[in-house]
């Protein structure tokens, strides 16, 4: 989960527009292999980790059409797979924590554009965030 | 399968609105008798004309795949073909007889009168539903030609439904020639002036058995098999359900018949967006990725139920059934895995258009949900809520052996529903690759791609790896339909119709198809076929005679004497080849015999004794230039003599 907790940072830490939304749709690219890795048939969150990949690439969609996000990123987009020793409730945990934070910037960075477009982008993936959220929230903790 | 209307329902209630179809005049006096038969007469003439009618229609429909075959070519096909079109032409030879026989009657201007025929009208009735029915799957394009509005549409144009249909269209056929005739050769009183109706109807009533003769001639060669007959029966009416979504306190049955209702309507739905993938602003990356993580949810679904039923099986002592069902799992689980890899591809691709969410797509969600509810026991499942809801205890799932066919059906439902899927967006992604409409975000390419805009065309490795994902569940999602298949055939789940449709589209269309070896409809008569007594028979017993070595003796006597009558008809066929029967139906009695022969579903007797056509383009009277009289050829006009009967 060291790719997600450094995500979230970046995205917390993120200041202005453009910078929010390249940390944002990072945030995303690198969800989707720790959300990959988690989609184990045995796992009781199998179907939440499946449904939440979907919302995840849509995010990403969503904040790659914002006319402010920066045309060429510098961060390493991680594709390796998360290790196997992290638990589906440790993931869905760190998942779920950086979806609430990208829905906070995201909604809050709408605000900060007068383009329409970029409002669009930030609100449709801010939805997709908490899609995300939402999904996993209850494979948190396994009963 | 369906609680909509079928086929069956149709084609078994103008069964016996037939069978029952004619009733004998209302109690008069004797003075009066000859009257009331001729009203008798007068009024079933003009129904079985509208029998014969929808008959045609129906003939019409089945030939219509031979649409630009020469009428002469399609004589010289064998089988089934040449049975569609002589059954045809049969059709339109007793509808011609029975018209003139209208024009011929004084009573013609007269509305119907008595309930001789009530019968007879309330079987057109049913017969134009079943025709009506069966065109629901269809549309009139703007070129005329019929297009296809459902997944029925090809059944019925397939070659195994087309002679079940012709199949049946020769038992309607026989039973209306039953009456018909009966009335035709009816004893006296009889009112003067009806002999030439009569005359008529008793033709129009040899066409019919003709027709019989024929359909049943290429059954006995290449048996409908009880499959497809079946089958025929159970295409239901082209009314999908309304969308609904589970309550919260749904009974496994009413989860079964929710989960068969919402798999036809994601299967409808995605084949209506196909010819629209070029251009479709519903085509978006999350139509697509909300209708693969759906459909590896289902398949996930489907193999926890199919789990439980194994164990269900075990339970009940069939073990054979628990191995099938433990196989069918693994098929699942199979379809599970590439559902997945496709749902997982979309994490590199994207279209065009975006946000929208296609109709099949927010179907298939729903579908995840109707079979959750059935695999876990919190009857408020959903993919969101529930992910650590336990699986439903196999003794809820199916407590009777009758819910364990009605599970497996949904089951084999929804596995049918993700081959359609996979099939239908497959196709759709490549339609929309080639029409430049899959697209990845400009970041995700390496710095070597300079593209000024958010997005780029995707590379075509990503389009190769998309669609091989595809084409991967749509192969396991095939299987595990097969797999389910089997054991829904076994257990009798009623969506075992679906292998059969899908093998009967698989043979082709039309009557010429080749499908595949069945067993053989049990209760339909393959052999010449003795419905009525032959006239020695009959005359014993309205002697009263009920001995039955005599009985066989007068039967053997008309075999005889019938078998005679053919040998010396094909005799003569060399010198004659257009011996029309209306020579030798020219009295009551020997009309009898020719019925007789005819109705015997002797196709020998078909062939030699098939009465001429029917008076056309001319006024009763008065021939046509264009009808030219035959050697030793008696029409049915014409009566040499006319004292005789009928």
């Amino acid at each position: 989960m060291d790719t997600i907790t450094a995500a979230r940072a970046r995205l917390e830490y993120a200041t202005g527009l453009p910078a929010i939304l390249d940390a944002a749709y990072d945030a995303f690219e690198d969800m989707l292999p720790a959300i990959e890795a988690q989609q184990d048939p045995g796992s009781a969150a199998f179907t939440a980790f499946v449904m939440s990949g979907a919302s995840a690439a849509n995010g990403r969609d969503a904040i790659a059409a914002a006319p402010s996000l920066p045309a060429v990123t510098h961060h390493v987009v991680t594709t390796a797979r998360t290790p196997v020793t992290v638990t589906a409730a440790q993931a869905a945990a760190a998942l779920t924590g950086i979806s609430r934070v990208l829905v906070s910037r995201l909604n809050a960075a709408a605000g900060l554009s007068a383009d329409v477009g970029d409002r669009a982008a930030c609100a449709s993936a801010a939805s997709h965030a908490a899609a995300v959220c939402s999904l996993l929230e209850g494979a948190r903790e396994q009963p | 399968m369906t609680s909509r209307a079928t086929f069956g329902d149709l084609s078994r209630l103008a069964a016996s609105q037939l069978d029952l179809a004619v009733s004998p005049p209302a109690p008069v006096s004797k003075r009066n008798l000859a009257k009331a038969r001729a009203v008798q007469l007068h009024d079933v003439i003009r129904s079985l004309n509208d029998v014969v009618d929808v008959m045609s229609r129906y003939c019409a429909d089945i030939t219509s795949a031979f649409t630009g075959y020469p009428a002469r070519q399609l004589r010289t096909l064998g089988g089934w073909p040449r049975a569609a079109a002589q059954a045809q032409e049969a059709a339109e030879h007793a509808a011609g007889f029975l018209r003139a026989a209208q024009a011929a009657s004084p009573r013609r201007s007269r509305p119907r009168i008595s309930r001789a025929a009530s019968g007879l009208d309330a079987a057109v009735m049913s017969l134009t539903a079943g025709r009506d029915l069966l065109h629901t799957h269809y549309a009139i394009g703007r070129d005329g030609a019929r297009a296809a509005r459902s997944e029925w549409a090809p059944v019925i144009t397939s070659a195994p439904i087309t002679r079940a249909l012709l199949l049946e269209l020769g038992q309607w056929a026989r039973t209306a020639a039953r009456h018909g005739a009966g009335l035709a050769l009816s004893g006296p009183p009889i009112l003067r002036g009806t002999e030439e109706q009569r005359r008529m109807l008793n033709a129009a009533c040899q066409w019919l058995w003709i027709l019989d003769a024929n359909v049943l001639d290429a059954h006995r060669h290449d048996p409908v098999s009880a499959a497809d007959a079946e089958l025929l029966h159970a295409i239901p009416v082209n009314a999908l359900a309304p969308r609904h979504i589970p309550a919260d306190d749904e009974t496994v049955t009413r989860l079964c018949q929710g989960t068969t209702d919402t798999a036809e309507r994601v299967r409808h739905g995605a084949r209506i967006v196909v010819p629209q993938a070029a251009w479709s602003p519903a085509l978006t990356a999350e139509s697509f990725r909300q209708t693969a993580a759906s459909a590896t949810v289902i398949s996930h679904n489907c193999a926890t139920v199919l789990s439980s039923l194994a164990v269900v099986a075990q339970q009940r002592g069939v073990p054979d059934l628990s191995r099938d069902l433990l196989a069918s799992v693994r098929a699942a689980a199979a379809a599970r895995t590439t559902w997945l890899a496709a749902a997982n591809a979309w994490s590199r691709i994207t279209t065009d258009a975006r946000a929208a969410i296609s109709p099949a797509a927010a179907e298939a969600a729903d579908l995840a949900l109707w079979t959750g509810r059935i695999a876990y026991a919190d009857p408020g499942w959903t993919p969101t809520d529930s992910p650590f809801s336990a699986h439903r205890p196999p003794q809820d799932l199916a407590p009777d052996p009758g819910d364990l066919a009605n599970v497996m059906a949904a089951v084999h439902q929804a596995c049918e529903t993700l081959t359609s899927l996979a099939a239908a967006d497959h196709a759709q992604i490549g339609t929309a690759a080639r029409a430049g409409r899959l697209l990845v975000p400009t970041r995700s390419l390496p710095d070597t791609f300079d593209v000024p805009h958010p997005f780029a065309p995707a590379p075509r490795d990503r389009i190769g790896a998309l669609l091989a994902t595809y084409h991967d569940a749509r192969t396991a999602s095939a299987q595990a339909t097969a797999t389910v298949g089997h054991i829904a055939a076994d257990v009798r789940a009623p969506s075992r119709i679906l292998t059969t449709a899908r093998a009967a589209v698989r043979a082709g269309s039309g009557p010429d198809g080749h499908p595949t070896p069945a067993p053989a409809l049990p209760n339909v008569q393959t052999s010449p076929v003795h419905e009525p007594p032959g006239p020695v028979e009959r005359i014993l017993q309205d002697l009263g005679v009920t001995s039955t070595e005599v009985l066989h003796h007068a039967a053997v006597i008309d075999q005889a004497g019938e078998q005679l009558i053919l040998d010396a008809a094909q005799a003569a066929e060399p010198r004659h080849p257009a011996i029309g029967t209306a020579s030798f139906s020219r009295s009551t009695g020997t009309a009898e015999i020719i019925n007789h022969l005819l109705a015997s579903g002797n196709p020998r007797a078909a062939a030699l004794l098939r009465p001429s056509p029917p008076p056309i383009r001319r006024r009763l009277g008065h021939p046509a230039k264009d009808e030219r009289p035959q050697p030793n050829h008696v029409t049915a006009r014409q009566t040499p003599e006319h004292e005789a009967e009928p």
